[in-house]
């Protein structure tokens, strides 16, 4: 997995690409939601569109995510998550944790509101 | 007389074997034909399986080795996954899906694997370890069954 970041306003927004499984990128991906909380982005949003594979590791990093970035009075958000992904998270009630959209601007513009 | 085919592989309790017994099923799969959705469905429970068995079970040593067996009759597939962990008990194992859990980093492959797979048992052995045995019947369209 890669993750590429990128600034939206207040908006960190990750692109997460390829396999997010079991393994040392997992670790470089919540180093970098760190990096972005002490950056002081507390508004995550991951761009799930170039994910190919997801596992219940991948899932719980997310999860791990979700709560580091809480914690911090911040939220985090999915987008353009493929209909397996999604599946996967909606079956262990995980959307009901994650506001997930399905095109970025649409994504950014909710954490305005919020 | 339908088909059969067996393999069987132990390899020592290390990330890169997660990726390659999932590997092998998908191309087991692949070769018999079975619909795109269920063969990536079946895999994941398989990957949740080994990583069960290697992570949880093993700890990550090297030492520990797992046993993988991946067997076909006709359309139907059983997985075996040993580990040489301590055991656990499934009944201990919380529920994925209740308000306290939801948050929670782990817990979620028991979850997936039971929901991918039509009967999934396991099995504390001796000395130590635990082994999971999961069937799964094919959906082979019927041009392509042997």
């Amino acid at each position: 997995m890669n993750v590429n970041v990128r600034k939206v306003e207040q908006v960190a927004i990750l692109d997460l690409t390829g396999r997010v499984v079991i393994g040392e990128a997992l670790y470089d991906f919540r180093n970098t939601v760190r990096d972005m909380l002490n950056e002081g982005f507390t508004q995550i949003l991951l761009n799930m569109e170039n994910v190919t594979y997801l596992d219940s590791s991948g899932i719980g990093e997310l999860v791990n995510c979700y709560t580091l970035v809480s914690t911090q009075g911040g939220a985090v958000k999915l987008v353009k998550a493929a209909e397996k992904i999604g599946s996967l998270l909606q079956m262990t009630k995980l959307l009901t944790v994650f506001e997930s959209y399905k095109n970025e601007r649409e994504a950014i513009a909710s954490f305005v509101k919020s | 007389m339908s088909k059969h085919e067996l393999i069987r592989m132990r390899f020592s309790s290390e990330v890169l074997f997660i990726d390659i017994a999932q590997e092998v099923v998908q191309k087991v799969l692949e070769n018999l034909k079975v619909l795109e959705d269920e063969i990536f469905w079946v895999c994941l429970a398989v990957r949740e399986a080994v990583i069960n068995a290697v992570k949880h079970g093993n700890n990550f040593d090297s030492d520990k080795y797992v046993e993988f067996v991946v067997e076909i009759r006709g359309e139907q597939l059983r997985i075996e996954v040993m580990d040489e962990g301590a055991g656990f008990n499934i009944d201990d194992v919380p529920d994925p899906l209740s308000d306290e859990n939801i948050l929670k980093p782990s817990g979620r492959g028991i979850f997936y694997i039971r929901s991918f797979m039509d009967n999934v048992d396991y099995e504390v052995i001796q000395p130590a370890g635990t082994r999971l045995v999961m069937l799964k019947k094919l959906t082979i369209p019927a041009g392509e069954r042997a």
